[in-house]
């Protein structure tokens, strides 16, 4: 069995062995995670972390939205990681939680602010607030001018709003990674959620089309059915892909440089998710929007997580604004698989 | 692989860019060609497929006793990329070299493989692909044209349409009924047919961009010798359906518009409008993971698999890609030049044909989808 076989098996077992919340993530299942050091996963264990590779980390979060499953283990081990990078304790400090704003450090240092999004605030001791341009700045919850106004996203995860007041105190990180690799960080388990949810969705409709009968066969008999799953399919391939490319970006030790691919494949994961949430309702018929039948768990979480972080439409831009800026040979080559990955 | 092979293998395939874009470069510079949209079917020159024949860059796959380069399919994606990349004119040499040399190579005889493959390699041998006929429609296996048994080969009578480059081909690719069958799909037979035998001759069709790449041929009882046969006689249609999978997974399925996009590129640089800039972004988003599907396909090919379902994949969002360049192209490139033969006219123009040639979207995907339901 291969390293990334045997780290998928162990979170079906994980999965299988917690009992699935009503809505938004399962307590159960993320203390179990917790308890295993995965959510500490490719950071550093000099920092605290559970060491590994950023391909684990990828199995990981892939392999738990594939089971329908989401847990704010994307935001958290962001944070933990440029709290490790900035020589910040990470354990014994609190739980930490990231968010990306379009806000500048300077922004960030002002008298007030209102950050939206904030993935799992409400539990959290310490919010990394990322910048646009400049350091991360980071702030405590237990501060008495920080407020925290609890909202979920369509999953039901918590996610909620983050006010500073003028004298909320703030610390910078430094040093700490650039908002460039920050940004590719989130962008690369985002993709790897969106096309772990995707396979995900996929699988639970081939099997649906293939089992249900109507009009005397399998659904999977009639041409448009057949065709639909086929469609869903090659949003499979096309995500896994992209998200195959993203990862050959980053490679082992440090950070290529090359955010390109990596924002390349949470647009491809984006459009995918569109797309297969709406045959995959389609072929479900009725069936497929009850909240007993399992199908939600996906498709709500791949309408929430196409826009988390960043919209699609922003990352797009991320990608274009590059390209146009340093011209056609050099996006070419950006965007070009060498043997070695 | 181990690290030092990857290092040599990443050295290979960079050599091979460098080397195309010399020659493309050197070529546009002395206004020898100028880039355009769906080059390997509709922009020709053979001096210019010699000079790829001189540098190892056709039949880079096939085995140096026929003259080919013995690389890997990884490698020769890195030419025909960087090739469609410059819109260079690649038309004479293409379909030999996609298609029917890898076909010979696979079912022909060594006499065939011998008289055949090493003038493809120098740009000599041209090919022309004589599969649809008139009144078939898309229904290939509908095929009318007959070769009979004569002493020392055959005789073909029939006729073959929508053959693009046959006006310039030494050889024609013929797919022909050999034996009258109960399944149509029996008993049919592949040929290399000389162009120049008497009895064969072609008639222009001009497309509606007013191009001529487009011909019909008619084959008056024209002989064809008995080694000419590719494969097994009746076993014609196993052999072009694999001939046809292996054609779908290449570059060209996605790079047909590549030089639109390449404008839209320069053309956004005068402007921060993000409606434009997220357009554009996602198609080159969407660019990056269709070259990483061909990279896939042409490195299972390598590694001896049939990479079946993924061809079919790349074809169908290869074919939706390059459509949707040249709607984006309408609105990004809007105002500026839109004659038929500029940039974007060229494009459009040529657009309806990417769905239909190699299978249309419809059959793609009931190819996809009959491997869902098996497994």
């Amino acid at each position: 069995m291969t390293e990334r076989e045997s780290l998928r098996e162990l979170i079906t077992d994980l999965v299988a062995a917690a009992p699935t919340a009503e809505s938004g993530p399962s307590p159960d299942l993320w203390a179990k995670v917790e308890e295993l050091g995965l959510g500490e996963v490719a950071i550093d264990e000099s920092c605290g972390g559970s060491g590994g590779s950023v391909e684990d980390l990828v199995v990981i979060v892939e392999a738990l939205a594939r089971h329908g499953q989401g847990l704010p283990i994307i935001e958290i081990n962001t944070a933990r990681w440029i709290l490790g990078e900035s020589g910040t304790a990470v354990v014994g400090s609190g739980l930490a939680t990231a968010v990306l704003t379009d806000l500048t450090e300077e922004q960030l240092l002002a008298d007030g602010l209102s950050i939206r999004s904030v993935g799992w605030g409400r539990h959290t001791d310490l919010v990394v607030l990322c910048p646009r341009v400049g350091r991360p700045v980071l702030i405590r919850t237990n501060d008495s001018a920080v407020e925290i106004e609890e909202c979920v996203d369509l999953s039901g995860t918590p996610d909620d709003t983050v006010t500073v007041g003028p004298s909320g105190s703030r610390e910078i990180l430094d040093p700490a990674p650039s908002p460039e690799t920050i940004r590719a960080r989130f962008a690369l388990l985002q993709s790897a959620a969106l096309v772990g949810a995707v396979r995900g969705a996929y699988e639970l409709t081939r099997e649906y089309v293939k089992t249900r009968e109507q009009f005397g066969a399998p659904l999977i008999k009639i041409p448009a059915v057949a065709g639909s799953l086929a469609t869903i399919r090659t949003k499979v391939l096309e995500g896994e892909a992209a998200l195959e490319s993203a990862l050959s970006a980053w490679p082992g030790e440090g950070f290529s440089g090359s955010t390109t691919p990596i924002f390349s494949a949470r647009v491809v994961a984006a459009r995918g998710a569109t797309e297969t949430a709406r045959l995959a309702h389609q072929l479900h018929g009725a069936m497929g929007v009850t909240s007993e039948y399992p199908l939600h768990r996906f498709t709500v979480r791949l309408w929430a997580w196409r826009d988390a972080g960043l919209p699609e439409s922003e990352w797009a831009r991320l990608v274009a604004r590059s390209a146009v800026e340093r011209g056609e040979e050099w996006v070419w080559t950006e965007l070009a698989v060498v043997s070695s990955s | 692989m181990a690290t030092t092979d990857i290092v040599f293998a990443d050295r290979e395939l960079d050599e091979i860019r460098s080397t195309v874009r010399a020659l493309t470069e050197e070529w546009h510079r002395r206004g020898l060609f100028q880039p355009r949209s769906d080059s390997w079917v509709r922009s020709f020159d053979l001096e210019f497929s010699k000079e790829l024949a001189a540098r190892g860059l056709i039949g880079m796959t096939w085995p140096a006793r026929y003259g080919g380069g013995e690389r890997s399919n990884v490698a020769r994606l890195a030419a025909t990329e960087e090739l469609l990349r410059a819109g260079a004119p690649v038309a004479a040499h293409w379909i030999a070299d996609r298609q029917i040399g890898p076909s010979i190579l696979r079912h022909g005889s060594d006499r065939l493989k011998d008289e055949i493959l090493p003038g493809i390699t120098r740009a000599e041998n041209l090919f022309c692909l004589g599969m649809s006929e008139p009144g078939a429609g898309s229904d290939l296996a509908a095929v009318r044209t007959v070769a009979h048994r004569v002493e020392g080969g055959w005789r073909l009578t029939g006729r073959k349409i929508w053959t693009s480059g046959a006006h310039k081909a030494t050889h024609a690719y013929v797919l022909a009924r050999t034996e009258k069958a109960e399944r149509k799909h029996d008993g049919l037979s592949e040929f290399v047919v000389d162009m120049s035998e008497s009895g064969t001759e072609v008639t222009p069709i001009v497309d509606m961009a007013g191009e001529h790449h487009f011909n019909e041929v008619a084959f008056d009882d024209v002989f064809i010798p008995e080694h000419r046969l590719i494969g097994v006689e009746g076993q014609g249609w196993r052999q072009v359906v694999e001939q046809l999978s292996f054609e779908r997974g290449g570059a060209e399925r996605v790079l047909s518009t590549y030089p639109v996009l390449s404008a839209m590129i320069d053309a956004c640089s005068h402007a921060d409008e993000p409606a434009a800039l997220t357009q554009l972004g996602t198609l080159l988003a969407r660019l990056g993971t269709l070259r990483r599907l061909c990279w896939n396909v042409a490195h299972s090919l390598d590694q001896g698999k049939a990479p079946v379902q993924e061809a079919a994949t790349l074809k169908l969002l290869g074919n939706e890609f390059e459509r949707d360049v040249v709607s984006v192209a309408r609105e990004v490139l809007s105002g500026h030049d839109s004659r038929p033969d500029s940039i974007f006219g060229q494009a459009l123009l040529a657009s309806p044909g990417f769905s239909i040639r190699g299978g249309a979207a419809d059959v793609l995907l009931s190819i996809i989808a009959k491997q869902e339901a098996r497994a």
